[in-house]
């Protein structure tokens, strides 16, 4: 078993407010090997955000707080890291992709000179070097290298994104997060976004988590998906595992809400009762029992250990222990 | 760029118009005689009806409006009724003065109200935000004459008695010197204001997403501050900038009073004290001109700080 890239330990972050301690995420593991890619699904409020940024230890403080974990990435720590060393790392080692590429530039520069910075800080070369850089990069996700004095305001949606998709790969990082980059915009583009997430991926060999709560996206670009729910992961493994044959009462609830084009019998989506608690108020023992059509009495007073049912394929859930 | 330019000061034109018409009018129903003010008012009636005469005062209004603005043509003001000299000498004799101090005021509070605005707002609700509001506070609400005593005791007084000369000197214009504690004491008092707006603009945009992906670059902290978020927050600041800046050249009597500036402020108080209407109407006029090109500078810096706006002029 080859070394892992990144590796999340027991993570637990919450927002402390006025009005109460918010628990996003709580106890997370994850792996991600080298050249790996992994797909993050969950709904709105599932701790999916949060867990990214506290990997870039971006989590905005106050109110967010990592409370306790390890993250490592290439073995080191990343939370026992002084804030310079961390800034070496964003942006070279790890870069990000947000969700919104409207508001995810800044308006007043021109894109070129955007990329260029990220390149010129963590290359140590001048912004000038930087712009031919950021001229390459264009290219390489179809847009003509010209552009690079043009300002974000010059660009559409879908090339924005591809523009902070260009940002994120100028210093070959070997981790993007991709927290999900197709949401903001509409069908086709979002479709056009992807094939070039994919194609890249396979250009440049990096990791990828790509966080999403649509799981046809992540089916197209990942081999491994994690499902999260209140904070915690509860199922994860190979696409095609999990795919064909999902355990958690979760994870079935999630792929009876997808609408199936063939199956012409079924007329009605089976969505989950219920919705996700709210991060203030978790329940005792395993946070999905509320809503679970399989809970029995142990569910609501122990929180279940990670099951491996099939190779790499974790079940958090009493139904399998 | 240029056309736009030009084309903003064609506009200049009705706006100035329409102002010598309101200012005109008003002075001309303003009770008070001129012809009596300039010949003192134990002058005999018929010398004073011969000065209306000569003065044009028997012409109906808008005969009267019509010289007025041909006048203006030739930079002619008109007679000032007091000293007998022309309105557009004493203009531009006090004018420098007044540019001069409200340029130099401006940049003080602008220094000091930026700095302190980002202080405030990039430490939001600590000791040195709520530091920074109280600075601001204390600023705008110390009255400009105490200040200015308590600098010339500290600076001119105190000093020449200790170290055997003047800081800076107490009165008097012409010198960079002099100029220094009249701009702060001006500075201050705008400074507040600049502090606040600077404050709440910047904490605005720190919550921004671009931001977030500024730092997810790696840049430092005075990078992600002084250039992402800045640039992006200084429109609001330049506008109360040339609010201010206006308001300062409209003078400022006690400082001029207390630093003896021969300035806009003191002639303008003491020609609407003394009924001196072409005066007044030069002076009034005088600082629409002002105002209206402030107003396109600050303009044109929009264009220079966001290229959306840019794209706007044409």
């Amino acid at each position: 078993m080859s070394a892992n890239l990144l590796e999340i330990k027991n993570l637990h972050v919450h927002y402390i407010t006025d009005d109460g301690t918010a628990k996003a995420v709580n106890g997370i593991d994850l792996a991600l090997k080298p050249g790996e890619s992994l797909g993050l699904v969950g709904e709105t409020g599932a701790g999916k955000t949060t867990s990214a940024l506290s990997v870039l230890r971006l989590v905005p403080n106050p109110p967010g707080k990592i409370i306790e974990g390890e993250i490592n990435f290439n073995g080191e720590n990343l939370l026992k890291k002084r804030e310079r060393e961390m800034r070496r790392i964003r942006g070279n080692k790890i870069s990000m992709i947000f969700q919104d590429p409207m508001t995810s530039l800044n308006p007043v520069f021109t894109v070129g000179r955007q990329i260029a910075e990220n390149v010129a800080l963590h290359q140590n070369v001048s912004i000038k070097k930087g712009i031919e850089r950021a001229r390459e990069m264009l290219e390489l996700v179809e847009i003509p290298g010209g552009r690079v004095y043009d300002y974000p305001h010059e660009f559409s949606g879908g090339m924005r994104q591809r523009v902070l998709i260009a940002m994120a790969l100028a210093c070959n990082p070997a981790l993007i997060i991709a927290d999900e980059p197709t949401t903001a915009l509409d069908v086709t583009i979002q479709a056009q976004v992807l094939e070039i997430i994919k194609g890249l991926m396979e250009k440049v060999k990096t990791s990828l988590i790509m966080i999403s709560h649509d799981l046809g996206v992540v089916r197209e670009v990942s081999e491994r998906v994690a499902v999260m729910y209140a904070g915690q992961i509860v199922e994860v493994g190979s696409i095609r595992s999990v795919f064909q044959n999902h355990k958690h009462p979760y994870t079935i609830g999630l792929f009876g809400s997808i609408p199936d084009i063939d199956d012409r019998e079924s007329t009605r989506l089976k969505p989950t009762p219920g919705l996700m608690p709210d991060a203030m108020e978790l329940p005792e023992g395993c946070p999905f029992h509320p809503r679970c059509p399989e809970a029995m009495k142990k569910c609501s007073e122990e929180t279940p250990e990670s099951v491996e049912i099939d190779e790499r394929h974790f079940v958090s859930c009493f139904l399998y222990s | 760029m240029l056309k736009y330019i030009a084309k903003r000061l064609i506009s200049m034109v009705p706006v100035l118009v329409g102002v010598t018409f309101i200012v005109f009018a008003i002075m001309h129903f303003t009770p008070g005689d001129p012809a009596t003010l300039l010949l003192g008012e134990e002058a005999p009636p018929a010398e004073v009806e011969r000065m209306r005469e000569r003065m044009g005062l028997n012409d109906p209004f808008i005969v009267q409006y019509g010289n007025f603005l041909m006048g203006l043509f030739r930079l002619d003001l008109g007679i000032s009724l007091t000293s007998g000299r022309p309105v557009y000498n004493e203009i531009m004799n006090r004018l420098p003065a007044t540019i001069r101090l409200s340029a130099a005021a401006i940049l003080v509070a602008i220094f000091i109200g930026v700095i302190a605005g980002i202080i405030a707002s990039t430490r939001q609700y600590t000791v040195f935000d709520g530091g920074a509001m109280f600075i601001a506070l204390l600023g705008v609400s110390m009255p400009n004459f105490w200040l200015g005593l308590m600098m010339i005791l500290l600076f001119s007084v105190f000093w020449n008695n200790t170290f055997g000369y003047v800081l800076f000197p107490s009165s008097g214009f012409g010198t960079l010197r002099h100029l220094v504690m009249p701009a702060i004491v001006l500075g201050t008092a705008h400074a507040a204001f600049i502090t606040r707006i600077t404050r709440s603009s910047m904490l605005e945009v720190l919550r921004q997403d671009y931001i977030r992906t500024a730092r997810s670059k790696g840049l430092n902290e005075r990078v992600v501050i002084y250039i992402h978020a800045l640039r992006n927050a200084l429109m609001p600041v330049v506008t109360m900038a040339g609010l201010r800046f206006g308001v300062l050249l409209g003078g400022s009597v006690v400082t001029e009073q207390i630093f003896a500036i021969p300035g806009m402020g003191r002639l303008l108080v003491e020609s609407v004290r003394s009924q001196n209407y072409t005066l007044v109407q030069g002076i009034i006029l005088t600082y629409a001109i002002i105002f209206s090109l402030v107003n396109l500078a600050v303009d044109l810096l929009y264009a220079a700080i966001d290229p959306r706006i840019k794209v706007q002029y044409k």
